[in-house]
């Protein structure tokens, strides 16, 4: 078990296409970081850097107190699991699994034993002389967590390795990987496209969009303190909702205006000094929405409601006066069409589409980013 | 500078290692830094290999079509450049027959190739008990090398005793035998009807392998849009075949424009020439008259045909598809 | 869908009649083999031999060279696959894996040699080996045959090697192989149906082999391969057809078992290259 470092890792193709940008990062000994964000981002990149597979156009890769970054993949002492598993086809499960530690010559006796231990633990003794091709899907995952588990590597690299999973069996593997984490307690770097499994698994999350880390950050701090639109938008389900509106002086804090509401934020004078009477960007969560009039509330009319038993997905218009022109953060979620707005409401009765509902904001939640760099303002 | 030398000693400390392990360790072919090293030479035998038995001679073929030359010797000083063989090529009334017997050739022999290839390819795509073995019998002529299939027809278009021309004489088809391999006509049939047999079960498998391919809810979706089995044909199966046809076909042009064999057996180009393929023309002035030269010099012209031939039809065909 | 009953007699009678068409001058070649050679010359000819001449197998082997024929085939065509699939291997994994800079041309190159007529080749490989002395020796034609399996394998191997997954590799290599550790202990395990299939079609084209055969083995008959023992039976005027049949036969048989086992990758092997 190691920490690990990245200084200053950059990966350029064909001498332009800069597929990762200046990516530092320091990873505690026995941490779980997340790397996320949509699909070429460079998370995977970054993950086979680290691995060796793929070589840094600069920067250094340190695993314990090793500079790695001339290493061949085999030297780093790391054990990958791969979206497609990438099991041996033409071995059985036990060889797949021996197979790392046949290659570093350890006793024949000492393998056998590893390896039931690693089958016993993963509760796959039944299929050790099966091959790959006769496993379903979620036991070649097994085997491949086992494959990496018995080399008792310095880190876990995990490309994705869920995704190839239906969507129950996901959220089951999720829960077993985090355990297996809790009770080995080894460096792993997990890559993933999927913010759910990012908020649930990580010990710190780092958010990624072309090549260029957004934010680090455990899930919390993200969630709470997005440090831009971009992250904002892709923490969280469904994502927030952006609207665009005028930063003004009210009685005692600076007031956006939504619709006929008038809402107060927090934020530092010498912030609001530079913003003031100008337009910026507002996010508010889905969920920091509640049915009823409040203090700060104002009347939409839904132009689709989605039930989903406890609680409904009320979508409705962005008011005319407060649909953002241009958005480069587009959220991750598509089915989201531009200047639509959802609240998430929980145990609500029936929901008329078109007619008239009442809804009240939580203006403690609002976040306000820069209108140009979609940089997080409060 | 200063900080790599400091990275360099970091490393060395903790490999513990002196400098020549360190220099050894970074000619490790397995590290991501030297990956793309390992790819050429990986390559390198194989581009060796390739130099000596093709490319070389290629070029060894393109200099001698420019010599005047009848048996070369390599290392001998080389005659002096000419265009003699190219001109001399031309203006032969030999190379535009030959040119036109490869032409007919090809035409009667891919058409017939792909008529019986997909009828065969048809036939054993239906389910049925046995089609396993159905196609593997009906392909299996691709695997009787050439030169047997050759002296086989050859046997049964015998003139004296063959089978084909007991038959037509039986059926009242041909009053007495035909001498088959002594007329002009006849004999390019026999040319043509070898190389069908032959080069059918290339069209056949490739077909099948085409069809194999059209996904069954294609056939759906047209019998619930009522479409008989004939339309399914037509504007099915056909229109998905084309991809396939395409590659299918330049390749059976290919096979009989530079094939040999058959002809150099058969008729070794006659009677009076009516079998004579360029490739069969080619064969003859090299080693029947020791003209390599002017050989060359048609062996060249042949590769940029099919060099040309094949690009426009790569073209055609692309253009047809989009 | 089903088929009614006439449907599917009238489907069977025609799978049926066609194999039996198409394959008839291979059955042809077995009865003209086994009968004698008189009733080779009588009218009608005897479709279904009554009188089977099996020891003409034996004859043949006794009077003609023919084992020797059969075994420089094999000899041949076993060392042009080894020798081409040494490099062809290698040179595969190459542009399958690794960004090569001319690898593109060196593809480029090899789509060109399929279409390469072996009517022009034979003339400066002629040269060259009679330079080196080559001619008449088994050498020459494992080198020309080299020329066609070379190019034919590479690209079936790289097609082979495009369809298994890098991360097999990676995986490998996290475990602890070098980069040529993984090709050995799994990429080429993995493959090992394709490079059989690759291997023996390469034996089948060395094997087919005329014109190189006809051009560089016609000093000594005990150089030469089955196909041109085979042609060299027929005579100017008199042939023994049930010699030539026979021998046709023993030569024919080991690449219809090849083709037995090998239906199933034919289509990969048929047009490798063919698509770009």
């Amino acid at each position: 078990m190691a920490e690990m470092r990245l200084e200053g890792v950059r990966k350029v193709y064909g001498g332009a296409v800069v597929a990762l940008d200046d990516f530092s990062l320091d990873v505690a000994d026995g941490e779980f970081v997340v790397f996320v964000g949509p699909s070429g981002c460079g998370k995977s990149t970054a993950l086979k850097i680290i691995a060796g597979l793929e070589p840094a156009t600069s920067g250094r890769v340190w695993i314990g107190d090793r500079d790695v970054t001339e290493f061949a993949p085999a030297r780093r002492d790391i054990a990958m699991v791969f979206q497609n598993y990438a099991l041996y086809p033409h071995l059985s499960v036990r060889s797949n699994i021996a197979f790392g530690l046949r290659m570093r010559h350890q006793p024949r006796v000492e393998i056998d034993r590893r390896v039931q231990e690693v089958a016993r633990i993963l509760d796959i003794e039944s299929l050790l002389d099966r091959r790959p091709r006769a496993l379903s899907g979620g036991q070649r995952q097994r085997v491949a967590l086992g494959r990496a588990i018995v080399r008792e590597p310095q880190a876990f690299l995990m490309d994705e390795p869920l995704s190839n999973l239906d969507a129950k069996l996901r959220v089951h593997m999720r829960a077993e990987i985090g355990a297996l984490h809790q009770r080995i307690g080894v460096t792993t770097i997990y890559v993933t496209h999927d913010q759910t499994e990012a908020m649930t698994m990580a010990n710190r999350i780092v958010l990624m969009r072309n090549g260029v880390v957004q934010q680090v950050a455990d899930p919390d701090t993200m969630f709470e303190q997005p440090a831009n639109a971009f992250v904002a938008g892709f923490v969280g389900s469904p994502a927030m909702n952006f609207f665009q509106s005028r930063l003004t002086k009210g009685p005692d804090r600076p007031v956006i205006e939504f619709g006929d509401a008038t809402l107060p934020v927090q934020l530092a004078p010498d912030i609001f000094a530079r913003y003031a009477e100008q337009d910026v960007l507002v996010g508010l969560r889905p969920e920091h929405m509640s049915i009823g009039n409040g203090t700060h509330s104002t009347v939409v009319r839904p132009n689709l409601v989605e039930s989903l038993g406890s609680e409904r997905y009320v979508y409705f218009p962005v008011p005319t006066a407060n649909t953002v022109g241009h958005a480069t953060f587009v959220s991750q979620d598509e089915d989201r069409r531009a200047n639509t707005m959802i609240a998430r409401l929980m145990n609500v009765g029936r929901i008329e589409e078109g007619a008239p509902l009442p809804l009240s904001f939580e203006p403690d939640r609002i976040h306000l980013f820069d209108p140009a760099s979609e940089q997080a303002i409060n | 500078m200063a900080v790599q030398t400091d990275l360099q000693n970091r490393t060395e400390r903790t490999l513990g290692s002196s400098s020549w392990i360190g220099r050894l360790r970074a000619l490790d072919l397995s590290s991501p830094r030297h990956a793309d090293k390992l790819g050429y030479i990986l390559l390198a035998p194989a581009v060796l290999l390739i130099f000596v038995i093709l490319v070389y001679p290629i070029l060894l073929s393109v200099d001698l079509s420019l010599q005047d030359v009848d048996i070369p010797r390599i290392g001998e000083t080389r005659e002096p450049y000419t265009l003699d063989n190219y001109t001399k090529l031309f203006g032969s009334a030999e190379f535009w027959r030959a040119s036109w017997v490869s032409l007919k050739l090809i035409v009667v022999v891919t058409s017939a190739c792909f008529a019986i290839g997909l009828a065969t390819a048809l036939l054993v795509n239906q389910h049925f008990k046995g089609r396993t073995l159905a196609r593997l019998f009906v392909a299996l002529p691709w695997a009787v090398p050439e030169v047997i299939a050759v002296v086989t027809w050859w046997w049964m278009f015998d003139s004296s005793f063959g089978l084909i021309n007991w038959l037509l004489v039986t059926l009242d088809l041909a009053d007495k035998p035909i001498a088959w391999l002594s007329q002009p006509v006849p004999a390019f049939l026999v040319v043509s009807i070898v190389m069908i047999w032959k080069g059918y079960p290339f069209v056949s498998i490739m077909l099948l392998a085409g069809l194999q391919a059209i996904p069954e809810d294609h056939y759906q979706a047209a019998k619930v849009d009522g479409a008989g089995a004939w339309q399914r044909l037509f504007w099915i199966t056909l229109p998905s075949l084309l991809p396939v046809f395409g590659v299918t076909m330049i390749l059976v042009v290919l096979w009989v424009f530079r094939d040999f064999a058959v002809v150099f057996i058969l008729t070794g180009g006659g009677p009076i020439g009516a079998t004579q393929t360029l490739s069969m023309m080619t064969y003859e002035q090299a080693f029947g008259f020791f003209r390599m030269g002017f050989a060359s010099a048609i062996g060249v012209v042949t590769l940029v045909i099919c060099v040309l031939a094949t690009r426009l039809m790569v073209s055609r065909m692309a253009k047809s598809m989009y | 869908m089903r088929r009614t009953i006439p449907q599917s007699v009238l489907l069977y009678v025609t799978v049926i009649l066609t194999c039996a068409l198409l394959l008839f001058p291979i059955y042809w070649m077995f009865v003209t083999a086994i009968s004698p050679s008189a009733q080779l010359r009588a009218f009608p000819p005897q479709i279904f031999p009554d009188a089977p001449q099996w020891q003409i197998f034996q004859q043949i082997l006794e009077t003609r060279p023919m084992l020797l024929w059969l075994s420089n085939s094999a000899l041949a065509a076993t060392a042009a696959v080894l020798l081409s699939m040494s490099v062809s291997v290698f040179a595969a994994y190459s542009l399958s894996r690794f960004r090569v800079r001319g690898g593109q041309t060196l593809g480029l190159f090899i789509l060109v040699s399929k279409m390469l007529p072996a009517t022009l080749l034979v003339i400066p490989l002629f040269a060259i080996f009679r330079e080196f002395r080559l001619i008449g020796s088994l050498w020459s034609i494992i080198l020309a045959h080299s020329t066609l399996i070379v190019p034919f394998s590479t690209w079936m191997l790289k097609g082979y090697f495009d369809s298994i997954p890098r991360e097999l590799e990676q995986a490998a290599m996290v475990d602890g192989c070098s980069q040529l550790g993984a090709l050995f202990k799994v990429i080429l395990p993995v493959a090992t149906p394709g490079l059989a299939a690759t291997a023996l079609y390469g034996f089948v084209l060395s094997w087919s082999d005329f014109i190189y055969a006809r051009t560089f083995l016609t000093v000594e008959q005990t150089k030469w391969t089955a196909n041109m023992g085979i042609a060299s039976l027929k005579g100017e005027f008199i042939t023994d057809w049930n010699e030539i049949m026979a021998a046709s036969l023993m030569a024919a048989i080991p690449i219809v078992i090849v083709y037995m086992v090998l239906e199933r990758y034919l289509v990969g092997g048929l047009t490798a290259g063919a698509e770009k």
